[in-house]
């Protein structure tokens, strides 16, 4: 169920982000870059762009603002009912029952989201190309895949399931530190949206030096 | 149930399944597209210098793109042992008596390291076999036995001149948009365009013609100075005449004082009126207290009229009798009469 709300509904806003991005890099690229004499350095700025940078930074965004923030508020929500401390009464271990469902659910979910951004980023920017410089799909495929690499997609997918599991951590930390109050989920909430992106941030700058490295 | 809760793990299982699909997909299509999958063989040469040789070069052959250098290392015989692999797809290529060539373009347009075919057909050399390159002993021997098939020579004038086409071109393609520019910006001063620039020289044009006519206007007006300049300058001029010390104005003057006096008396007039002015000012000021009091018990007089009148209509013989009078508060108050 967490898969379904975390990734399955945020299909749409992704595919549409990842149309604009890709439909935008390559109108940028195929205006600029050929003036030079280096058309053929869009499949590159493409794949950096979408596959290695924006892709996951952006996926993980939309993963934390959709799903982070609910699951902060759902178990703020549990805390204030006492949920809690019934599942400990009754002998449940609310870590395994409710954190662990959510992580695996919010890193798979993340990971997989990440792959349909790169599709959707990759294919959109083909049917933009197509208005600007019509070229065959097997021509832009093997362009692309020329420019992809083995260490690029490794890259995106250790990232997305680090945001991922970034995600989860952070949002069920803030939502087990609500305490008595109902007032205290919409403050927990912020916070972990403030903490979340801040990590996911630093996050994406040290395994992008760790690519370069 | 809303089909999405209903059929929830049908939904979940396809949006996994088909983004594994879809990594997998990406993974097989970037191998088969980097030869992941593909064979590789290994060969070696060696050449007396590594310049102009570098890792992931690309081997050649008739301009195919036949394999790569994978390392390159200085034996301790001071020689530099160049490793590459050749294509499985291109390894019939590589028969006996076939050297290698490290070719760079005099004009600096590239170069890399081609492979030429031994003459024989034969299978294909043994995997870590040597190709000499052409340049060495073995190499030169071969050729010199007429085992290697090397392409021919192509002129070096043509390949220069094959080079110069497209700068030549580029330079044709730039005379031409320059023409056109040309064209354009003469369309426009000609005034037979559209655009931006046609409408800012038809509106110079405007100005220019405002600026005819505000021209021609100045030289009026300078025609009218002239003439004045000349009058000023003629001794029988008006103004000589009005200036002058016989002139209007010098009489008008020179009148022993009589205009001065005339002004005198004129003054003194309007002093006497304001004085009357200002005596009947204060008779209004001084007897404003009287008329008020007037004014007031002229009031009062009203209102104890209207009751009379009130009363002798409400008359308990005839009707009611009188009515009780409401005081009315004046409405005239400041703020200051305010108690706070």
């Amino acid at each position: 169920m967490q898969m379904l709300f975390t990734g399955f509904e945020a299909l749409p806003v992704i595919a549409v982000i990842a149309l604009g991005l890709g439909g935008i890099i390559v109108i940028q690229g195929l205006s600029l870059l050929p003036q030079f004499g280096q058309g053929q350095l869009i499949y590159t700025i493409l794949v950096i762009v979408i596959t290695r940078e924006l892709g996951p930074i952006l996926a993980a965004f939309i993963v934390f603002a959709r799903s982070g923030t609910a699951i902060t508020t759902e178990i703020g929500n549990m805390v204030i009912n006492r949920e809690i401390e019934a599942f400990i009464a009754t002998g449940i271990n609310p870590i395994s029952y409710l954190v662990v469902p959510r992580f695996l659910g919010v890193t798979l979910s993340m990971m997989l989201l990440n792959v349909y951004f790169n599709v959707f980023g990759l294919l959109g920017s083909f049917f933009i190309a197509q208005l600007f410089q019509p070229l065959p799909f097997s021509q832009y495929a093997a362009g692309l895949f020329e420019a992809i690499s083995g260490a690029d997609v490794a890259s995106t997918m250790l990232k997305s399931m680090i945001f991922g599991a970034l995600i989860a951590t952070v949002s069920t930390f803030y939502g087990f530190r609500v305490e008595r109050s109902s007032t205290e989920i919409p403050q927990n909430t912020i916070r972990s949206i403030g903490v979340g992106f801040t990590l996911l941030i630093v996050a994406n700058g040290v395994l992008t030096l760790v690519y370069y490295l | 149930m809303k089909f999405k809760i209903r059929f929830a793990r049908q939904i979940v299982g396809v949006f996994v399944i088909l983004g594994f699909g879809l990594l997998l997909m990406i993974i097989f299509m970037i191998g088969s597209n980097q030869r992941w999958f593909a064979r590789n063989y290994e060969y070696f040469s060696e050449f007396q210098s590594a310049s102009g040789i570098s890792q992931g070069m690309s081997i050649t052959f008739r301009g195919f793109q036949i394999g790569t250098v994978t390392n390159i290392e200085l034996t301790e015989h001071n020689v530099v042992a160049v490793r590459f692999h050749i294509f499985d797809t291109y390894i019939d290529k590589v028969t006996e008596n076939s050297v290698m060539q490290l070719v760079s373009h005099p004009l600096g347009f590239g170069g890399g390291l081609v492979l030429h075919q031994g003459r024989r057909r034969t299978d294909p050399l043994p995997e870590g076999s040597l190709i000499p390159s052409i340049n060495s002993g073995l190499g030169r021997s071969l050729v010199a036995q007429d085992l290697v098939a090397l392409p021919e020579e192509p002129d070096q004038i043509e390949e220069l001149l094959s080079l110069l086409d497209p700068i030549l071109r580029n330079i044709d393609s730039v005379t031409q948009e320059a023409e056109q520019l040309l064209a354009e910006v003469n369309a426009v001063l000609a005034g037979s365009s559209q655009g931006p620039l046609a409408e800012t020289v038809a509106a110079v044009n405007a100005v220019l013609l405002e600026l005819e006519v505000a021209v021609a206007d100045i030289g009026k007006i300078a025609g009218n100075i002239e003439a004045t300049t000349a009058e000023m300058r003629d001794p029988t001029g008006l103004v000589p005449r009005l200036l002058g010390a016989e002139g209007s104005i010098a009489r008008i003057l020179d009148d022993d004082e009589e205009l001065y006096r005339e002004i005198e008396k004129i003054l003194a007039s309007v002093q006497a009126a304001l004085e009357d002015v200002q005596q009947m000012t204060e008779y209004l000021v001084s007897t404003t207290p009287q008329i008020s009091g007037i004014l007031e018990e002229s009031r009062q007089a009203i209102d104890t009229g209207q009751e009379v009148l009130m009363g002798v209509r409400n008359n308990p013989l005839i009707r009611g009798g009188i009515p009780e009078r409401l005081e009315q508060p004046t409405t005239f108050q400041g703020f200051r009469d305010e108690e706070f």
